[in-house]
């Protein structure tokens, strides 16, 4: 009966707690429903009329291009850069790691005029420039990463299938890769949040033109502020990502303990 | 195996090179040179040597306060969300029904993007508590505003850190001291402390981190009152963008800045390391 009770309690308390840790997310929904009050004249269905021009959809497209193909060219090359990097035992190499290691404690902060220069100079302050931009500085973290897995596979294991007649690709794609997975999920995660809640980097690469979901929300809220407005595009910019979140729950947990600097 | 992998290790590699080379390398070599001189354009600079560090560093400068209120909101918010993840952490460990419900829920906060934290704070703050307190007066708590952000954004994160090392403890352990004829206060001094310590300086250094790299928020809170404190990473970009002939100044500030959250990161990394990587 007591255990019972105690249970019980437990449970109450934090429903409680949860509810108002969670309250403000219910907040900004709320106020990106309810009619507003200030401006009778004008109906709900003109507010989302004023939305929809705010090309905000546009944001959203190109906010998942450059997240989808980001992620995909980090991992992918990153985990090859990865594998040459750790299996190739020379002076130049090591120093190579080094380097990349290194890049993963710097903030985009810390180069947040000289990077937009930089990319100005050779052309790449577009979208696709930005992805090229984003798999050199994800790289760092995520070659880091990788490495600790790669040095976990016996080398015997690729060299039996070398002399088994598989090219290095092959041997790649076929040996490295699969054994790789645990690492290449935690890798994906980890850059594609990074890639989707990214203010700064796309906005003074890009700047005008092309613009991400963070910029839209933070133009609208500069520009002109309207609380109704600013919710509704702050409740669409979150549901992806939550959702994402509770399919993959537990790997975005562990993946954030393991990707701590970013 | 070294001669095939070194015939293809250009193929491997070259892509990810070249971006390296263009997002890091050459700006993280300009930032450094660039904080040693006077900047005026691209054909119009010249070395000082020093000068900018000293500069920044100067009595009462922007950048020195904006230090200060760096310090004092990441120790704030090193103190206030390790406490209370703490205390949740220990309770949820209890291993009752809904507890991995809760801790999943509390997690929330910690995917979202600092553009909409600003943005939610804003929201709740004009709608809710302007209509109870006078906005002027809120202003001049700025500083716990963002405080109280980053608890909102890190305290599910923290949790998970600490439940996870709550778990490193074995019962096996605990089970011989006590057969040993240790007491409840030994036990906690001897075993669990040290067990939990590279867990509490996990969690302390990447509050610190966060704290320290908080930016949007920070933008989007000064909006609306003019004498919001500026952290260290605004007072970077304000230098950068709004003020003119102050490059090399805010490139010496860049290169601080780096200093401090490189060491930070390192020490996250370093403790990360010698507990192993957690598990849910």
């Amino acid at each position: 009966m007591n255990k019972l009770f105690k249970h019980f309690f437990f449970i109450v308390s934090f429903v409680f707690i949860i509810t108002i840790f969670l309250s403000p997310i219910v907040i900004v929904l709320w106020s990106s429903l309810r009619a507003p009050s200030d401006i009778p004249a004008l109906q709900m269905a003109d507010y989302y009329a004023a939305f929809l021009d705010s090309g905000f959809f546009k944001a959203c497209i190109y906010s998942v291009f450059i997240t989808i193909f980001s992620t995909g060219f980090i991992v992918f090359f990153s985990s090859m850069a990865a594998w040459m990097i750790i299996r190739v035992k020379n002076r130049i190499n090591r120093f190579f790691y080094y380097c990349f290691v290194f890049s993963a404690f710097v903030p985009f902060a810390a180069l947040m005029w000289t990077m937009p220069k930089t990319a100005e100079l050779v052309h790449l302050n577009n979208p696709l420039g930005l992805i090229f931009l984003y798999l050199g500085f994800g790289a760092g973290l995520s070659i880091f990463i990788f490495s600790f897995s790669i040095k976990k596979i016996p080398v015997e294991i690729e060299e039996a299938a070398l002399l088994d007649g598989c090219s290095l690709i092959q041997v790649f794609s076929n040996v490295v890769l699969p054994m790789l997975r645990p690492a290449t999920i935690v890798v994906a995660l980890i850059n594609a949040i990074w890639i989707w809640n990214d203010y700064l980097m796309p906005s003074l690469i890009i700047g005008e033109g092309y613009e991400t979901i963070t910029m839209s929300i933070m133009k609208s809220g500069l520009t002109a502020y309207n609380a109704q407005l600013l919710s509704i595009s702050i409740i669409l910019s979150i549901i992806p990502i939550l959702v994402f979140y509770v399919i993959n729950r537990r790997q975005i947990i562990k993946s954030f303990a393991i990707g701590a600097p970013k | 195996m070294q001669r095939f992998l070194k015939r293809y290790y250009l193929l491997f590699t070259v892509f990810v090179f070249a971006a390296f080379l263009v997002s890091f390398i050459i700006p993280f070599c300009m930032s450094i040179y660039l904080s040693f001189v006077h900047f005026n354009s691209f054909v119009d600079f010249n070395w000082v040597g020093a000068d900018n560090f000293i500069k920044i560093f100067a009595f009462n400068s922007p950048f020195m306060l904006s230090l200060i209120s760096t310090a004092e909101f990441a120790i704030l918010c090193a103190v206030s969300v390790n406490i209370i993840s703490f205390i949740l952490a220990f309770v949820l460990n209890c291993g009752l029904e809904g507890s991995k419900f809760f801790k999943s829920a509390f997690f929330v906060p910690s995917i979202f993007s600092g553009v909409v934290f600003g943005y939610i704070w804003q929201i709740i703050f004009s709608d809710i508590v302007f209509g109870f307190i006078n906005p002027v007066d809120i202003s001049k708590y700025g500083l716990w505003q963002l405080v109280f952000m980053m608890n909102w954004q890190l305290i599910g994160y923290m949790t998970i850190i600490y439940i996870a090392s709550f778990k490193t403890v074995s019962e096996e352990v605990l089970e011989a001291a006590r057969t040993d004829g240790a007491s409840p206060f030994r036990i906690l001094i001897s075993i669990k402390i040290p067990s939990f310590m590279p867990a509490i300086i996990i969690c302390v250094f990447l509050t610190l981190l966060n704290a320290f790299k908080v930016f949007e928020q920070n933008l989007i809170l000064s909006q609306s009152s003019q004498d919001f404190p500026q952290m260290i990473v605004l007072n970077i970009f304000n230098t950068f963008y709004l003020k003119q002939g102050l490059v090399g100044q805010a490139s010496a500030q860049s290169v601080i800045f780096f200093i401090a959250a490189a060491l930070l990161s390192f020490i996250i990394i370093k403790a990360v390391h010698k507990r192993g990587i957690p598990d849910e």
